[in-house]
């Protein structure tokens, strides 16, 4: 049992690489970047 | 230590642990006084807490707002990147992050501190209310986003618009104090923003962390990898007798020893010291216990049972190896105060966009380094006993390790803000000594291996070489920056 959730474990850490990599391949940290690195007007309410 | 000073004692670490957090996560000091927001390229990274990317000194950003900007984004139907973050803070940490890492989590925690006759775990209907959270993770931070959008396809960020007070209280208060113009343009979607806050803010004064038990959407995804994560507690049957304590301390009320790893558990620890009978055990914890057993407190190690008569001491070697563990904890530790100061110039003085990550990294060296201190000292003063070398070996890697991460996380922060590593030459010759540090285990080895009565090899005279040479060159390049030997 312990070892079948470290097995889950390990897959799990292995997909959310894969995951973040394929996202960088896409841009996708660009698009964070662009919403992150200026003041989000709906995220401190005003407008 | 009673229970009670050892719940004390948990709740003031975790308490600390959060603040420390929070600094290091936020600690872009010149958006305090400025208000602008950090706007380096570590802003394409996620932190794993609900840590608005408009707080003044936010260096991350808030995996759930990052969430909702790819989703609303007319390029993209699903995330894979942030997603693949959330997987990776979910199997690390599990809601590890809710209890320890999260600056709204600390805000409510420090509310509930406040003295009331009335505190109470949970709000009426609470078996309901808290699957409120999923409700909104799906609604408002996946589906409106993503699907209710403009003209030009682009959507929302409709929990950060609508519910998320966390923005408000990180990011709208400092910049709308800050800001004239953003005082200018406070509208309706403030005062709805500010009532939600509120009833957050005073909730938590009279119940436990009501926003992360009912409306946090973060907290609902990383709760599914509870069970699963790294961190994960664990219950020893024999000696549990079922009496509640655990229950009892819980600020989320899970009866702890039957669901250990249920997912409204935030881990805040509270219930392992609460716990009469020791009966409730972490994972980490565990981990935590055989690696300081066998390198700081049980001296005697496992190799105890070898015949004390069959290890033949170095005491020569041993010595040697102290003298070059104890230079490379002074130059760290030189390194490291640096680094604290030239963090602080640079953000305060300079205005740069220096992350505090600098500091973080240099305590991750000051650690190291009075670590290998330690370790020198302790490989001079045991020379003759050779039973007692034999831990060196792990005290070193411990250190190296140390050292490691936060080389790593200095790494990653320099080459995403595109910044120089350290402008004095001092700076830079103690940053490659102590790149040799790894140096030191197979180093250890050899000594062990000797002690043992092994071959070791050219293995101890090669690496004293190596280092040797690391050391002289880089005090040679120091001499000529500082120009007391002419340059070639």
């Amino acid at each position: 049992m312990k070892n079948n959730r470290n097995w889950i474990t390990i897959a799990l850490l292995v997909c959310s690489v894969v995951l973040i990599v394929a996202g960088i391949m896409t841009g996708e940290p660009e698009t964070v970047f662009n919403k992150a690195a200026k003041v989000c007007m709906e995220c401190i309410g005003i407008g | 230590m009673t229970v009670m000073d050892k719940r004390k004692k948990q709740s003031r670490t975790r308490t600390w642990f959060q603040a420390a957090w929070f600094a290091v996560t936020n600690g872009y000091l010149r958006g305090y006084t400025s208000g602008k927001i950090f706007a380096g390229g570590t802003k394409r990274i996620c932190v794993p807490g609900l840590n608005c990317y408009s707080c003044p000194g936010a260096f991350g950003s808030c995996p759930i707002g990052s969430l909702q900007a790819v989703l609303d984004s007319r390029n993209y139907k699903i995330s894979l990147y942030v997603f693949g973050f959330l997987t990776v803070f979910g199997v690390l940490f599990g809601r590890l992050v809710c209890g320890w890492m999260c600056p709204f989590g600390l805000v409510q925690d420090l509310l509930y501190k406040i003295k009331t006759k009335f505190k109470k775990k949970n709000l009426p209907g609470h078996k309901y209310l808290r699957y409120v959270r999923f409700v909104l993770l799906i609604v408002f931070v996946i589906l409106l986003p993503s699907c209710v959008v403009d003209a030009t396809g682009t959507g929302k960020p409709t929990f950060c618009e609508f519910i998320c007070p966390s923005g408000l209280l990180l990011g709208g208060i400092p910049l709308t104090i800050l800001n004239e113009g953003f005082r200018a343009a406070i509208g309706i979607r403030f005062i709805w923003k500010t009532a939600i806050l509120l009833a957050v803010a005073v909730g938590s004064i009279f119940y436990f962390r009501p926003f992360c038990k009912y409306l946090c959407p973060l907290g609902a995804i990383y709760g599914c990898f509870n069970s699963v994560s790294t961190y994960r507690l664990e219950i020893d049957h024999d000696k549990c007798i079922k009496c509640g304590a655990c229950q009892k301390a819980c600020g989320m009320d899970i009866k702890t020893f039957e669901t250990p790893n249920s997912m409204d558990c935030i881990r805040c620890g509270a219930c392992i010291s609460a716990c009469p009978k020791e009966a409730i055990s972490s994972t980490w914890g565990n981990a935590r216990k055989n690696i300081t057993s066998r390198c700081f407190i049980d001296d005697t190690v496992s190799d105890s049972q070898l015949n004390a008569a069959e290890l033949t001491p170095q005491p020569g070697k041993a010595l040697v190896f102290g003298i070059i563990l104890i230079l490379f904890g002074v130059i760290g530790l030189i390194g490291g105060v640096i680094g604290v100061i030239n963090a602080f110039q640079y953000n305060l003085v300079y205005g740069m966009e220096t992350p505090m990550t600098g500091i973080a990294y240099s305590l991750f060296k000051l650690a190291s380094c009075i670590i290998l201190l330690a370790t020198g000292v302790y490989a001079i003063r045991n020379r003759y006993q050779a039973e007692k070398l034999l831990v060196l070996r792990e005290r070193v890697a411990c250190a190296v390790i140390t050292l490691i991460i936060g080389l790593v996380v200095m790494g990653i922060v320099t080459a995403m803000n595109s910044e120089a590593i350290g402008p004095y030459a001092l700076y830079t010759l103690v940053f490659f000594i102590m790149a040799f540090s790894p140096l030191l285990i197979p180093f250890a080895s050899s000594l062990e291996k000797q002690i043992k009565g092994q071959k070791a090899g050219a293995g101890w005279a090669i690496l004293l070489v190596i280092l040797t040479l690391a050391i002289l060159g880089q005090l040679t390049f120091l001499a000529m920056a500082y120009g007391l030997i002419p340059h070639p």
